[in-house]
């Protein structure tokens, strides 16, 4: 790009050729006044403070719209145009209340900052605006209509970042005010939260208000899905969480956040916290000193291995890098120690095809949007890595890149995409297979593919004469296909993310794999798994013998059970654990809120949220994200596990950090340039030195397999695939609320997602039920003479359930969806009985159905 | 227009009441209709550059006060001057008009119009203080009077419309500032949502319109002209990409027992069905063709207009309700009078396609080789090569139909071809682009000279004599008439001669006894503000009444048709609407000034197409030109200056 050069206030400054005004000025460190002007959001130029006058122009004009030309000779600073800005900013306070002393922004109000600047005294102008009290999109947001600019940044922001078209500026004039529009499109992301630079949107969660001087702040990494927002904390006193920001200067996504990352911290500071370790001896819960608790649970340990038992843990994947760490040292330090995580069941999965296939993992996020093509396949972004969703769009609206979605459910993307192949559940290996298929017969694949092991076989058996194209199991249509291919056929990187929809089914890990190769997208292009738990990534790659959660409850050979920060009820067949748990000597648990799978533990021991913590997390771009300690209290998990190591006869760490740099010295850890802290740095997951055992082919093409369901699911009448949502969803997230009216823990549910597509409006659906919600096809819900609301009675091969059914439009014939809930029992959340359909932890299962 | 008293129009002072004595002739620049409607008299005109006074009766604070009134009603919200200060611009006005304004108030309005003028982002707020400076310039002692004594202003009779310089000249009257702004806010599916409001055909116009507005954007005066028509296929297309179904609002059903006939499925024809339709009337359509589309089908090749794009916004028409019989030749399979018996109201839209003959010696022999243009490019249309023999081609015109015909040669495999013109490349009347387009692709272009004889062989054709020509005087189209050269005879071999010199309308569908008259210019004749025709309930426009003409002025004229056959049907008066009256008026006053300084820098140049390379594009019906992306649609959409201004009349 041609580098320009322009003057601005007598300064000389070079910058590259299609900058604005406003852009080069900031890069030469020239500072113009702006109020909606935002650097994540293309310009609004509403509030035309930003004026500069150019030389031999008679207006004058917005920098920030108006392009930096090369030979301009600018000025910023004159007396015409400060008047110009005094008269706007007296107009802004025209509309504008002054109640900075108990506005939420004081201290860092956009306004009050400008007035201040442009020594703004008193208003000269007066006019009444009514406060007609609108309500906002939605109820964790607050619209102080009175104190609202129009800037117009939410409105932007809203559309462009999210995606969404929930908020709009209304009315004409004078009158102009943000209200939501009719589409009833909010998914509460507080986009437009973190966007207003004033106090008019704020959160109407957190009961206490803490102000830029009265609170602390903290960076740290988000808990909650694996994308790896950073976000900071406002800490009030030391304790209490009273509002998460995000800035700017924080990437990878800088003002945004998830309605889980912006709204889902009052876990943190719930009064149901565990405080103290204690003991159930039949039945009875006798509280314990720490020292007793380590006690027990040494002697248990030491005893069960002994006896040449087996002891398993189970971590969570949102545990920290050196909270995982230490518990393999401990499995380790024990002949027959397990380790197992949740993570195993989509990024462990991930891990071992890429190491079979000689794949390296971690791409940044930024390689999105330098994709032609992005194929979003089997993961609904929309409710887990939201984020990504809007790197996706990002790329869209800046590259003018194409989208593919490949899911049985209409998704975050589908709405925007060139194609949506809405192929039947766990039928995306046809697809990929049809799409290779054509690559091959066309010779539209990258030639280095056939030096690669299986290249032969793979194409002998995907261009045998007698396949459909598409196949008509698939569902797709075959025009929709066609789009898809002309999509992905020529020149030009093409980027695959993938979630559990093809993590679920081994051919179509296989089939998505190959593909990928094919294209030689390992080269060029993108192959990014979401990663769903915040540290699922860090447990995949500290964790090298990963087992899954349910193979270590069913080993009859494992007799001890320590589990941390998990629930294996929340994701996995409740008979199944129960029988599982019942068979074990000791079981301790350590979690810091009540969970189901406490009531079979011996010893019950307190652990603390990530806001207490100190440590690292790696994103699903294999970065490192430091976890700053933002509250008072104490990492008790951490700690005890410490003390454990240490009595167990392994080192006493004196800090968290000495074991992140541990981690780093064995090389799980990998820092890239010159970044030393961990969370600014790129460091990378260090995937193919360690992973890829020595001496293996870097690429093999995996053998083509035909799906064993290949058949169309719904060829006989009843027949059904049952797709689960939401099954890895944060365990704290759900149900801690205990007041059954007060629905904010809910609201960060899916179901809040889903019921965009309903006719009830925001307001309504944060009221849903917190119980599991059943979707039908209304084709399917004809044929089955069923109603809305009435019950179906699902059946599979292990189990029977029977749920009232919504009837929803855009839901595939064949496929009935569940967003998964929960219920109190006693305070704990109990996950839904359908997990009683399946004794694998599944995103899809057949199902029969009939009305009841 | 000699009687306005006073104008300011474009800072250009001129007082008729202090002039009159020294200078008869009206040297006031503004051109003030006398009549708003029959009988309406326009006594002054407020907009975007001045005042015009015709009577001075006219109470100067009073109009001032409710022209701020709607600035501010009209003012979008999206900018704080505009927003803020003109509504505190109107309450002031508004207090002096009410006999409570104060003594600091003219001084105080001036000083913050100025800052909504030089400030707000766009033209609502960058023209509405015009003409309330104007009137504080030159009216002081109004306003002075107004606040010393207190006195009420007296309340006159008001209208105003909003308009735009590129709104004023689209036939189809588009909010385009609008949906480009949609765009530019990617809103892709509101901004498709309101040209639909306008027009049905949004993937035609948006390819093949010649695009008056482009023409009157005042984006050209600071660099180049907002790409208007390319933006309206980027989101005409987005719905087809994005797999949408395609969205129809504002549909009613009250009145489903009227039923109308439209003959024709044409541009026309479907824009006035779709928009009966959408008022709740059952529609159906009768068209001679198996193929919808008129004109737009017939005589648009589909490298410039694929046939897939017209079929999906026929499917929106259908969408709305509209039945479409096809192979349904009217005064052959059924009589014009029982389609008249048969429904309320009939609509005639059956365009120009019969062939004007070229006045040369054998032509009316029916040579093999010798094909109307229309015919030539319909034959394409439906796949067939007219004429497989003939190797050389020979078209006769300078319009588009003549520039299709010879781009269509090259597609279906005619190497050798020519186009004959009797004036030169100046004054075709076809699009520059496509012209630009046809000379890559490498037609033969013979300017100045035109056919005189077929020349025939066994009944086919196998040369056209031509003779050369010369520019003479001007003639009514202001073009330079050509004169031919004696003695310049030369000949041009050929297998194929193509007349496209233009078409006429085939009325033969009518007989004498449905009594509807035709023009001298031998075409439908109907009204032009109601188009009514001499029979009652009959209805027609397009180019059956206008002669051959542009899509976008048929498809425009066929949804005000649309309007007058509702007033018809509901008994009603028919008759021009309000907004239909302001567009004559705003036309007369002119809305785009070519000249106007703006004072700031464009720099922006218009994002382009990419196109296929000529020699490859020329084999193949491809569509030429690929469309926008987001980021180019996005950024070309941000290009507009959002020109809009209120023009306010007062009536009396």
């Amino acid at each position: 790009m041609d580098m320009i050069r322009l003057t601005i206030d007598g300064k000389e400054i070079t910058t590259r050729e299609g900058r604005t005004i406003l852009e080069a000025a900031r890069e030469g460190g020239i500072d113009i006044p702006t109020l909606c002007y935002h650097e994540q959001l293309s310009p609004i130029a509403s509030c035309r403070l930003c004026v500069v006058d150019v030389e031999g122009y008679e207006k004058p004009m917005t920098s920030c719209t108006t392009p930096a030309v090369d030979g301009l000779s600018v000025t910023s600073r004159s007396e015409g145009l400060l008047k110009m800005r005094r008269e706007i900013l007296n107009l802004i306070l025209t509309a504008h209340p002054l109640d900075c002393p108990q506005c939420d922004k004081g201290g860092e109000c956009r306004v009050q900052e400008l007035a201040y600047e442009h020594g703004i005294e008193k208003v000269e102008y007066a006019a009444l605006r009514e406060d007609r009290k609108e309500g906002y999109a939605t109820p964790l947001i607050r619209y102080w209509e009175l104190r609202c600019v129009l800037c117009g940044r939410c409105v932007q922001g809203c559309r462009e970042v999210s995606g969404r078209a929930a908020i709009d500026i209304k009315g004409n004039g004078f009158e102009a005010r943000i209200a939501p529009t009719e589409n009833g499109d909010c998914i509460s992301c507080g986009e437009c939260l973190s966007l207003c630079p004033v106090g008019a949107l704020t959160e109407a969660l957190s009961p206490v208000k803490g102000r830029v001087w009265q609170s602390e702040r903290t960076d740290t990494a988000c808990p909650h899905c694996g994308f790896g927002c950073r976000l900071t904390l406002n800490v009030l006193d030391g304790k209490i969480i009273s509002k998460v920001i995000s800035e700017t200067n924080l990437p990878p996504n800088n003002t945004s956040l998830c309605i889980r990352g912006r709204f889902g911290y009052d876990f943190a500071n719930h009064e149901a916290r565990l405080t103290e370790p204690f003991q159930r001896i039949d039945g009875e819960i006798k509280k314990l000193e720490r020292e007793a608790a380590l006690n027990i649970t040494v002697e248990n340990l030491q005893r069960i291995s002994a006896e040449g038992k087996g002891i398993g843990f189970i971590v969570s994947p949102r545990a920290t890098n050196e909270e995982i760490f230490l518990i393999s040292r401990i499995a380790a330090h024990f002949e027959n120690g397990r380790v197992a995580s949740a993570a195993a069941y989509h990024t462990g999965k991930v891990a071992s095809a890429f190491r079979r296939m000689g794949i390296n993992p971690g791409y940044h996020y930024e390689t999105i949007r330098t994709c032609k093509t992005i194929i979003v396949a089997g993961a609904d972004l929309l409710i887990n890595n939201h984020l990504l969703a809007n790197k996706v769009r990002e790329a869209v609206r800046f590259n003018g890149s194409r989208v593919i979605v490949v899911d049985p459910l209409p998704s975050a993307l589908s709405g925007i995409a060139d194609a949506y192949l809405k192929i039947a559940p766990g039928q995306d290996a046809l697809v990929f297979n049809a799409l290779s298929r054509r690559l091959l017969l066309d010779g539209k694949y990258d030639k280095d593919a056939e030096t690669l092991e299986g290249f032969v076989e793979l194409r002998q058996s995907l261009t045998t004469a007698d396949e459909e194209t598409p196949p008509l199991s698939t569902g797709v249509e075959a025009a929709m296909l066609d789009k898809a291919y002309g999509l992905i056929r020529d020149e030009g990187d093409t980027g695959v993310i993938f979630a559990s929809g093809i993590t679920t089914s081994e051919e179509s890990l296989a089939a998505l794999l190959n593909f990928c190769l094919l294209k030689g997208l390992h080269k060029r292009g993108m192959i990014m798994p979401a990663a769903l738990q915040s540290n699922a990534v860090g447990a995949v790659a500290i964790l090298k013998e990963l087992a899954s959660p349910d193979e270590l409850i069913r080993d009859s050979e494992i007799s001890g059970l320590f589990i941390y920060e998990d629930d294996p009820f929340h994701y996995l067949n409740g008979e199944l654990v129960k029988k599982g748990l019942s068979q074990k000597a000791f079981i301790a648990v350590c979690d810091l809120l009540p969970t189901a799978v406490m009531d079979f533990a011996g010893l019950v021991l307190p652990s603390a949220s990530f806001a207490e913590k100190e440590g690292t997390f790696i994103s699903g771009d294999g970065s490192v994200r430091a976890v700053k300690k933002a509250c008072s209290g104490k990492a008790a998990g951490y700690e005890f596990l410490n003390e454990l190591f240490s009595r167990l006869g392994g080192k006493r760490y004196s800090n968290p950090a000495e074991i992140t740099d541990e981690i780093q010295g064995l090389g799980l850890l990998k820092e890239e340039g010159d970044a030393k802290e961990p969370g600014i740095g790129k460091a990378r997951f260090a995937a193919s030195g360690d992973i890829l055992p020595q001496g293996v082919p870097p690429n093999i093409m995996m053998p083509h397999r035909v799906p064993s369901h290949a058949k169309d699911a719904h060829a006989e009448t009843g027949k059904y695939r049952l797709i689960l949502r939401d099954l890895f969803m944060n365990h704290h997230l759900w149900g801690h609320d205990a007041a059954a009216s007060s629905a904010k823990c809910r609201v960060l549910s899916a179901e809040f997602f889903s019921s965009q597509s309903s006719a009830l409006s925001p307001q309504h659906s944060v009221l849903y039920p917190p119980k599991d919600r059943l979707f039908i096809s209304p084709e399917d819900a004809a044929l089955l003479q069923i109603a809305d609301g009435e019950s179906l009675c699902i059946e599979s091969a292990d189990g029977a359930v029977t749920r009232p059914v919504t009837i929803k439009a855009g839901v595939k014939t064949g496929v009935l969806e569940c967003v998964l809930g929960d219920t109190l029992r006693q305070g704990v959340p109990i996950r839904s009985e359908i997990l009683a359909l399946s004794l694998r932890p599944s995103k899809v299962i057949a199902v029969s159905a009939r009305k009841v | 227009m000699t009687d306005i008293i006073f104008s300011s129009w474009q800072n250009e002072r001129f007082d008729g009441r202090e002039a009159a004595a020294t200078d008869d002739k009206s040297p006031a620049k503004v051109k003030l209709a006398a009549e708003f409607g029959p009988g309406e008299r326009i006594k002054a005109f407020m907009g975007w550059d001045g005042i015009a006074l015709r009577d001075d009766d006219v109470d100067i604070v009073d109009m001032c006060a409710k022209y701020a009134e709607a600035v501010q009603g009209e003012s979008c919200g999206k900018c704080f001057p505009c927003r803020v200060g003109t509504r505190i611009v109107a309450d002031w006005l508004k207090k002096i008009a009410a006999g409570e304004g104060q003594k600091e108030y003219p001084g105080k309005i001036r000083e913050l119009a100025l800052s909504i003028r030089d400030g707000s982002k766009c033209g609502i707020g960058q023209t509405g203080m015009t003409p309330i400076l104007h009137a504080l310039q030159h009216f002081p002692q109004a306003f002075a009077a107004a606040i010393t004594e207190q006195k009420k202003a007296g309340e006159g009779n008001y209208r105003y419309s909003v308009t735009a310089p590129c709104i004023s000249v689209c036939p189809s009257s588009l909010d385009i500032p609008r949906y480009v702004e949609e765009i530019s806010e990617q809103r892709f599916a509101d901004s498709l949502a309101t040209i639909r409001q306008a027009v049905c055909m949004a993937g035609t116009l948006g390819r093949v319109c010649i695009r008056p507005c482009e023409s009157n954007c005042r984006r050209a005066n600071i660099d180049e002209a907002v790409s208007i028509k390319w933006l309206k296929r980027y989101v005409a297309d987005y719905e087809i990409e994005k797999n949408r179904h395609p969205e129809i609002s504002g549909r009613h059903h009250n009145k489903e027992s009227k039923k109308v006939a439209v003959i024709g499925a044409g541009p026309a024809g479907l824009s006035c069905a779709y928009y009966l339709a959408l008022m709740g009337y059952r529609v159906t359509i009768f068209e001679k063709l198996p193929e919808p589309g008129g004109m737009a089908a017939v005589g648009i090749p589909d490298y410039r207009l694929p046939r897939a794009i017209l079929r999906s916004e026929v499917a929106i028409v259908e969408e709305a309700g509209v039945e479409i019989r096809y192979g349904v030749e009217i005064g052959k399979d059924i009589k014009f009078a029982d389609i008249r018996n048969d429904h309320d109201a009939v609509f005639i839209g059956v365009g120009a396609q019969g062939n004007s003959p070229m006045g040369v010696e054998g032509e009316e022999k029916n040579y093999r080789g010798f094909i109307s243009g229309v015919q030539y490019l319909l034959d394409i249309n439906l796949g067939r090569d007219p004429y497989p023999e003939g190797k050389k081609v020979v078209v006769v015109g300078g319009g588009n139909v003549a520039i299709d015909c010879v781009r269509s040669s090259f597609r279906i495999g005619k190497p050798d071809v020519n186009l004959v013109y009797r004036r030169s490349k100046t004054e075709m009347p076809a699009d520059p682009v496509e012209i630009k387009d046809a000379e890559e692709e490498k037609v033969n272009f013979h300017y100045l000279c035109n056919p005189t004889k077929i020349l025939e062989k066994d009944g086919k054709v196998v040369g056209v004599e031509c003779i050369r020509m010369e520019l003479g005087e001007p003639d009514q189209s202001g073009r330079r008439r050509p004169v031919p050269v004696p003695g310049s005879e030369f000949v041009i071999e050929t297998d194929i001669l193509i007349p496209a010199i233009g078409q006429k309308v085939d009325y033969s569908f009518l007989e004498e006894a449905d009594g509807i008259k035709l023009s001298k210019w031998k075409t439908v004749d109907s009204d032009g503000e109601t188009f009514v025709t001499s029979q009652a309930g009959v209805f027609a426009s397009g180019d059956c009444v206008t002669g051959p003409d542009v899509l976008v002025r048929a498809t425009g004229n066929g949804k005000r048709a649309a309007e007058k056959i509702d007033l018809f049907l509901t008994g009603n008066k028919v008759e021009a609407s309000i907004e239909e009256r302001f567009r004559t008026l705003f036309s007369t006053i002119g809305v785009y000034d070519k000249e106007e300084q703006l004072g700031v820098i464009g720099g922006l140049r218009r994002a382009h197409l990419p196109m296929l390379d000529p020699e490859e594009r020329k084999r193949t019906f491809e569509e030429v030109e690929a469309g926008y992306n987001a980021p180019a649609a996005i950024g070309e959409a941000a290009r507009c200056l959002r020109c809009y201004r209120i023009g306010m009349i007062a009536l009396g």
